[in-house]
């Protein structure tokens, strides 16, 4: 297993300027797609896997203008890799989620169960996307698209600890000027690949504060789901059972006679 | 026909048998997509991607093909209903005795039964209980882009664990109906005229065979 690798996200530097999110369609060769608003995408698709979503508020007579670049934050413990039917999602070397598009039947399992309802089913082709980390780029060498032209430098990919460090380090040196600044997906889910330097706390970026796996998902796949396959085996193999031990009983069982009896003896 | 009573009508053999071939049909593609292990089940509708399909649309058939059934004979439904609501203290005993198919380990006198023995009034309300909830659960997971994800989640636990018990019952009620030599004669009435021989019927539904002959 190689290093496990991070990408970080400094939303401190990032303007706003959307580069990472036509980069990303370039190299993933996704169609353009109208919008509605100046803003560029506020959603994902299908088609669109990255984009910046920003946030004006008025506080304290001061404007207040928060981007943050949205994508798959690819969980060290993802709750869409349990809950995919066909074993489709895996984590590759370097600690990215990707999907396997041969095996991905659409069924909506994953949009359902990211804690940051990123996935997105494209329901004509029955094929679920999103964010997978550039596998291609990454294994020549390269950097993800999205970092690779992002200007103001505000992405950076490389080993995770050394992106864990250069994280706590510049948090340290905004706090002076934006005191709620943080770290985003250090620790939570077995650490997130996207690691985000915040400027205020995680709900006003609308982040959940403490992402989990959803308690359902758990006991459907770690509890019931082997006792259910255990179930079905059971049922073929007790009735297996019982006819293999009812073949070697007396044919004329005693208790025959009776009225209403209902024995499992065989007649002949 | 001498030595014969009528157990089950034209229409209820009819609608008994479409919806076990379209129950078994889900049973297998829902395998499919439950547990990569059991993957190979899709190979029945081609693919794991059909399997998905059909699995959509033969559960709009299992909503839609028992509302037909009930809805052009509801005189049967509710006659049926009645029976499996109504419990005796013969029945309490007959699931007591395991219905004396579990001889030797559970001994004892198989009390009278009505036209359905307690094993299988409990199996008729497990069927319409869980058919019920999988209709809802898999219309939030068809219609899930409408729908709050958590909910969506519930359904998937609760759908498979549905199918699943549900698929249990159906193996076990298939077995003792049709392979199991002292209660196999039901699958040749079920599969044939309805007819069922009165000496089967004495032995294993009497109150029921008491009412009809009385009847007549």
């Amino acid at each position: 297993m190689a290093e496990r690798m991070s990408v970080l996200y400094d939303a401190s530097k990032c303007t706003d300027c959307g580069a990472c999110s036509v980069a990303c369609k370039q190299w993933n060769t996704l169609p353009a797609e109208k919008t509605n608003s100046l803003q560029g995408h506020t959603d994902f698709t299908p088609r669109t896997w990255t984009f910046v979503s920003s946030r004006e508020s008025f506080e304290n007579k001061k404007m207040q203008w928060m981007f943050r670049k949205q994508q798959c934050m690819h969980c060290g413990d993802a709750a869409c890799i349990k809950v995919c039917s066909t074993g489709a999602i895996s984590r590759n070397d370097l600690g990215f989620v990707v999907i396997d598009q041969n095996k991905c039947i659409g069924d909506g399992y994953c949009v359902n169960s990211c804690p940051f309802h990123i996935p997105r089913v494209d329901e004509s082709a029955k094929k679920s996307y999103k964010c997978n980390g550039c596998p291609d780029r990454l294994a020549n060498g390269m950097k993800p698209a999205c970092v690779q032209t992002c200007q103001p430098e505000a992405l950076v990919y490389g080993d995770r600890k050394a992106i864990l460090q250069m994280a706590d380090d510049r948090v340290k040196a905004l706090l002076p000027k934006y005191p709620k600044a943080n770290v985003y997906g250090a620790t939570s889910l077995d650490g997130l690949n996207f690691t985000y330097i915040l400027l205020r706390e995680p709900d006003y970026y609308g982040l959940p504060a403490n992402p989990t796996v959803p308690v359902e998902l758990t006991v459907w796949k770690d509890v019931f789901h082997p006792l259910g396959l255990l179930m079905v085996a059971g049922a073929f193999g007790m009735t297996l059972l019982h006819r293999v031990m009812q073949r070697g009983q007396n044919e004329n069982h005693p208790s025959d006679k009776d009225t209403g009896s209902g024995k499992g003896d065989a007649k002949g | 026909m001498k030595g014969y009573i009528l157990k089950h009508e034209t229409p209820t053999r009819i609608f008994h048998w479409i919806n076990l071939v379209v129950f078994l049909l889900l049973l297998c593609s829902g395998l499919a997509v439950y547990s990569p292990k059991l993957q190979f089940l899709a190979l029945i509708f081609g693919g794991l991607k059909n399997a998905a399909a059909a699995h959509r649309y033969l559960g709009y058939a299992y909503i839609v093909v028992p509302l037909i059934y009930i809805v052009l004979n509801f005189g049967l439904f509710k006659k049926f209903l009645n029976t499996i609501t109504h419990y005796s203290a013969d029945d309490v005993k007959w699931l007591k005795v395991g219905g004396g198919y579990l001889q030797p380990f559970l001994k004892g006198e198989v009390p009278p039964q009505d036209k359905y023995n307690a094993g299988q009034k409990m199996l008729g309300l497990m069927v319409i209980f869980f058919s019920c909830l999988l209709a809802v659960t898999g219309l939030l997971m068809i219609y899930y882009q409408n729908v709050p994800p958590a909910l969506v989640r519930w359904s998937y636990l609760l759908h498979s664990f549905s199918g699943i018990f549900l698929g249990c019952g159906v193996i076990v009620h298939g077995y003792l109906a049709a392979v199991n030599p002292s209660s196999s004669k039901e699958l040749k009435t079920m599969l044939g005229s309805g007819y069922i021989e009165e000496d089967f019927a004495k032995h294993h539904n009497s109150k029921w065979y008491q009412q009809v002959i009385t009847k007549k």
